[in-house]
């Protein structure tokens, strides 16, 4: 492998839970409806019982053709044929629905527990994490478990059933069928420990070369303008064809060893089947059973080839659902933001609730510092505006005015809350934040809007829309009900950044940050995006991390920070009298 | 218009057929003989099966019914050879289908991913998500065939089997049974066909709340800086019971259908059970065979449902073939430029001492020369990309409009224009490889796996120097599909880093510096100024940039004007252009 996809930054990944957990943890979602599980695996077991008439049935047939019985004692037994039929279907819809409400009940509420522990995360722990981590067991387990539930669990189970009572049933013919049939069991178990131990390793590999595939081709497809810039196509082909050739070879192993294990179960249905045969001649010899009986017992083990078939083959399945399983309760049992440490608050009451303090703040990521001992206070409507090199520590100090982060050291009041007490939930409604991200949910654009505040009526959303300056949204199709975000109509960077202006309109906050939000915006919006920002920060105290100097230019203050530090603080035109870095930048810019 | 319009691109004419694609995938590369120990593989392996029910009921017929010990050991040995060919046809038919199947699906991938790479390019591009479905799905689907094939004969040769051994036993008996079981076939299948589009439907909407998990967890960032994680919470529940419920009813569904065909398949046993039970008590057929064609009626339905799917099958398969062979098809941007008849360009150029100039945009009298920066101010941002685009040989330029060392670019082949200018699209992809192959390229096999030689020069004017600094294992640490692991700023620096060790004459840059913060745009508008050997060309409204440049020409569609940042400050349009 030529490239490792490897991050720089070493993920924490989030817990796991253990077996242990896990099993307990599912048993608990089950029981919650004790009775609902008595009943499914009652309606269950009837339905297989009778579905399991029918080779008896059968083999009655066998004997009454060979007792010379009348033509209607055999127009009983089909008509009883018949009926087991009907009652194993009916009984087998009935409890094979019960068993999915069951499940997919239980499934529902493990998947929308894990998704409030997702998002009640606290900020450094995902980002410690990674979103993908989360991204893939919010999605991935939690569809590998329903899979796993919808797809394998009710054929694993009614096999699984059938394979019981058939071994239940043989014993009722003569008991030493039943054992006959057993003499398969110790070739199965051996050859699927085999399997699994072996397979396991190889189905991993082959879902890891099958994911960077898809990966190297998104890379590909998505990138042909910059390939064809550089020249590199065939390097790129070439990686393609690598990667695809790679997962190839993994499958091809994960083939040889399934054919290998289908094999070993070929083998335990042949002594099996032989034993059962040779057992049945012995018992008919020695007048112990009739023909009729031997007959059935052969059929009966014969129907057994498909259900163990399901049973062995879809073990596997059930695991990979098992260690999803595994992720998600580990998910579910890492403390969330809201129940973080609380510490007393200092005391220094600030009176006014649109004010933000920090003293002597420190910081540091990951064992590397990020902010030393920072002092700096807003008054209540001050704009403030931090300028600084990338790395200067400014995304850093938005996040820990939000609460995101606790500081190292030092104490944060923002809106007359000690930030470090009450955490990221204390602050909901009073801070608010536009960060250099810019995400559009997936949704309607009113749906977008309602996230910030859930309660707006139509009324609010189009004053918000038009306070931004997002006209454009009424000329679309289905106007503000439009879908956008993934999969839906595309947006503009600059119409992304106005919706998350809109969101913070709605959120109303006290205190309000912008992280670079006029960022990306291209030739000539960039004063739209300003005069909206304007708007929405009007009234409010902010703090805007500054990326072009027009926004530094409007605020009531500028900070200059580097290296952690804050190094000049004045106004625009204190700091450009000053002569220092401030003033450097200005010249630059300002030219003309 | 200060520059050309896109021209009108000409479908290609390649053609590559759904059949084509089918056959490519089935045969080529000796694929053929691989298709081939498939089918016999799995039509021996079928045959075996039918037959294990055929020797218990000959077993019943002749060692249990008479006693006869020395019957049942002949039988039981048989048995075990019939098991060993079993398994052995199918392992071999398993093994020979797969890999004809993976190899058929790889070279179909390898026709999709070239096409997307063909330096001409696509008329109308693809989202990416739609190339991966059809390079991964599609392709897998069509090379599927091989056990379209190989699948269906076996089948084919089961039901053969089974409908010898049958009329062997009794010929009204089997006309029945092979009469009788495509009619319950036929009506399992009409049940069902509605449940099965029911299904696929409500799986759809299950899928939603996936996405909707997958979308807010990617933007939980933007969540917690809006406080909605409830909110969020809310609609994910939301969207959990419309998932529920429709589980639920694909769950119903399924039970249905099962209990459906179960009741079907139950009726047509005791039919057979019960006339075949009449025919040995009147002695026109022996237990054993009651047994065995008992056993076979079950067995059949088996292979005769896999047969009759085969329709649906090659539904699907053809759908796939169809949107292959659509990509393959697609028209490209650029002709390849023996089509062209080379236009002659002297009379247009205008009359200058020096040497041609390295890039002339004829209508606004845009020369570029050696050693200079010149910034361009195209105030409606489509038009800036177009135009560097069409430097980029992503658009189409029409003839005589623009020059590329007094050539026009219309009559020049894209990889003659790449060598000459280097116009990287303006989202250009940072890949996952180390920063010094996103940086300076990958080493060039054959010529010894040699590192490509990082230009200091280079990596200090675009301020990659300070990016490295942050990274743990320096240059050589490698960064994430998309750079995800760097900020915009950082990638952006990556970028411009990879156009300055670029070896083309000419770079062109389309806003090089909107992510990056004001005090490294300062340095990097100083650094763009050590290449004497380059002619940059900055299309920019950023004054920081614009100060750098040696002239600035504004491309506006109502005024195209020339002069230096300074001079053309007082113009209005260009002073609105690049206030911002």
């Amino acid at each position: 492998m030529t490239h490792p996809p490897v991050a720089p930054v070493q993920h924490t990944l989030l817990p796991v839970a253990s077996t242990a957990r896990t099993r307990s943890g599912t048993w608990h979602l089950l029981a919650r409806r004790p009775w609902r599980l008595a009943g499914t695996v009652a309606v269950l077991l009837a339905g297989t019982v009778a579905s399991l008439a029918t080779p008896a049935i059968l083999g009655l047939v066998v004997n009454l053709v060979l007792d010379d019985r009348p033509v209607a004692d055999l127009a009983w037994a089909a008509g009883a044929l018949l009926v087991a039929g009907g009652l194993g279907a009916a009984l087998g819809y009935v409890g094979q629905t019960m068993l999915a409400v069951l499940c997919e009940t239980a499934l529902a509420d493990l998947r929308e527990d894990v998704f409030r522990a997702a998002v009640e995360q606290p900020a450094a722990r995902i980002e410690a994490a990674g979103t993908g981590d989360v991204v893939s067991r919010v999605s991935g387990d939690v569809e590998a478990v329903g899979e796993a539930i919808s797809g394998v669990l009710p054929a694993f189970t009614s096999a699984a059933f059938t394979i019981l009572l058939t071994l239940v049933g043989l014993g009722v013919v003569d008991w030493h069928f039943a054992v006959a049939a057993l003499v398969a069991a110790p070739v199965q178990v051996l050859t699927l420990r085999w399997f699994l131990r072996r397979s396991g390793p190889v189905y991993q590999q082959v879902r890891t070369a099958e994911a960077e595939r898809a990966e190297q081709i998104i890379e590909t497809v998505s990138s042909t303008g910059t390939i064809a810039a550089l020249d590199l196509g065939r390097h790129h082909a070439g990686l393609v064809d690598d990667a695809s050739t790679r997962a190839i070879r993994w499958s091809l192993d994960g083939t040889a060893l399934l054919t290998r294990f289908f094999n070993g179960l070929n083998l335990a249905e042949l002594l099996g089947l032989a034993t059962v045969l040779a057992a049945g001649f012995w018992l008919v010899a020695t007048d112990v059973v009739t023909v009729g009986a031997a007959t059935a017992a052969a059929l009966y083990f014969h129907r057994l080839f498909d259900p163990v078939g399901t049973v062995l083959a879809e073990f596997d399945e059930l695991q990979k659902a098992a260690a999803g399983l595994s992720r998600l309760f580990g998910l579910l049992d890492a403390p969330s933001a809201a129940t973080g440490s609380p510490r007393t608050a200092t005391g220094d009451v600030r009176d006014d609730p649109r004010s933000v303090h920090l003293d002597g703040v420190s910081f540091s990521y990951g064992g590397r510092p990020v902010l030393h001992d920072v002092h700096l206070t807003l008054a209540p409507g001050e704009h403030v505006a931090v300028v600084g090199a990338s790395g200067a520590g400014k995304t850093t100090l938005a996040k820990i005015v939000l609460g995101l982060h606790a500081p190292s050291s030092g104490t944060v009041t923002v809106a007359g809350i000690d930030v470090a007490a009450e955490g990221p939930a204390g602050l909901r409604g009073r801070v608010g934040m536009v960060s250099q991200e810019v995400h559009v949910f997936s949704g309607s654009i009113a749906q977008d809007l309602r996230l910030a505040d859930p309660a707006a009526d139509d009324a609010a959303l189009a004053e918000a829309v038009r306070r931004v300056g997002a006209g454009w949204v009424h000329a679309l199709d289905d106007g503000i009900d439009t879908a956008v975000g993934d999969g839906g109509h595309p947006l503009a960077p600059e119409q992304a950044q106005q919706l998350a202006l809109a969101r913070l309109l709605l959120v109303d906050p006290l205190v309000a940050v912008l992280d670079e939000a006029t960022a990306e915006a291209g030739t000539g919006s960039a004063q739209a995006l300003d005069a909206a920002a304007r708007e929405v920060l009007a009234g409010r105290t902010s703090l805007v991390i500054a990326h072009r100097l027009s926004q530094a230019v409007v605020a009531d203050r500028v900070v200059v920070m580097a290296a952690g530090r804050v190094v000049e603080d004045g106004t625009h035109d204190e700091l450009v009298r000053a002569g220092g870095t401030y003033a450097a930048l200005w010249e630059a810019w300002a030219t003309r | 218009m200060p520059f050309p319009p896109t021209a009108p691109a000409r479908p290609d004419a390649r053609g590559w057929t759904p059949a084509a694609l089918s056959r490519h995938a089935l045969l080529t590369s000796r694929r053929w003989v691989l298709l081939a120990v498939a089918t016999a593989g799995f039509a021996l392996h079928q045959v075996c099966e039918s037959l294990v029910p055929v020797i218990i009921g000959v077993v019943v017929d002749d060692a249990l019914v008479p006693r006869d010990a020395r019957a049942l050991t002949v039988w039981l040995v048989l048995l075990a050879a019939l098991f060993v060919i079993l398994s052995l046809s199918w392992r071999t038919g398993m093994r020979a289908a797969v890999r004809a199947f993976s190899f058929g699906a790889h070279d179909l991938r390898h026709l999709v991913v070239d096409r997307t790479l063909d330096p001409h390019g696509m008329r109308s591009p693809r989202a990416t998500g739609e190339v991966l479905a059809v390079a991964t799905s599609d392709t897998s689907r069509v090379a599927g065939l091989v056990w379209t094939v190989s699948r269906g004969v076996a089948c084919l040769a089961a039901v053969l089997t089974t409908a010898v051994a049958l009329l062997v036993v009794s010929v009204p008996l089997g006309v029945a049974v092979l009469v009788a079981t495509p009619v319950v076939l036929l009506a399992m299948h009409r049940v069902s066909v509605p449940l099965e589009a029911r299904s696929s439907h409500e799986q759809a909407t299950a899928a939603g709340a996936g996405a909707l998990a997958t979308d807010f967890v990617t933007g939980l960032r933007v969540l917690k800086g809006l406080g909605a994680e409830d909110a969020a919470t809310e609609r994910y529940r939301g969207a959990s019971r419309l998932s529920l419920a429709a589980g639920l009813r694909a769950a119903r569904s399924t039970a249905a259908y099962s209990a459906v065909s179960t009741v079907l398949s139950t009726t047509f046993l005791a039919g057979i059970a019960f006339a075949s039970a009449w025919m040995a008590l009147r002695g026109s057929i022996t237990t054993g065979q009651l047994v065995t064609v008992v056993g076979l009626a079950q067995l059949v339905q088996g292979p005769m449902a896999e047969l009759g799917h085969l329709g649906v099958d090659l539904a699907q398969k053809r759908a796939s073939a169809r949107r292959v062979a659509d990509i393959l098809a697609e028209p490209r941007i650029l002709e390849p430029v023996e089509a062209h008849e080379v236009h002659t360009t002297a009379a247009q150029t205008p009359p200058g001492l020096g040497p041609l100039p390295l890039v002339t945009l004829v209508q606004s009298g845009v020369e570029v020369r050696t050693g200079e920066v010149v910034g361009l101010v195209v105030p409606d941002a489509r038009q800036a990309s177009e135009l560097v685009d069409v430097l980029g040989f992503r658009a189409v330029a029409a003839p005589g409009t623009v020059l590329l060392g007094g050539e026009d670019i219309a009559g020049t082949s894209p990889a003659k224009g790449r060598s000459l200018v280097f116009a990287p699209p303006r989202d250009s992809a940072v890949f996952a490889a180390s920063v010094r192959e996103n940086l300076a390229g990958v080493p060039v096999p054959g010529v010894g796996d040699a590192l490509p030689a990082l230009d200091p020069r280079a990596t200090a004017a675009s301020g990659v120097d300070e990016v490295l600094a942050h990274l743990p294992a320096g240059v050589d640490s490698p960064l994430a599909a998309r750079g995800t692991n760097l900020s915009g700023g950082q990638r952006q620096r990556v970028l411009l880093g990879r156009a300055l060790h670029r070896p083309q004459p000419v770079l062109v840059l389309l806003e090089p510096t909107t992510a990056v913060d004001t005090v490294t745009e300062a340095a990097i508008a100083a650094g763009l100024r050590a290449f004497p050997e380059k002619a940059v060309v900055l299309v920019t409204t950023s004054p920081t940039l614009l100060a750098a440049c040696d002239r600035v020409a504004l491309l506006a569609d109502d005024a195209v004007v020339h002069g230096t940042h300074h001079e053309l400050a007082a113009h209005a349009t260009y002073a609105e252009a690049v206030t911002a």
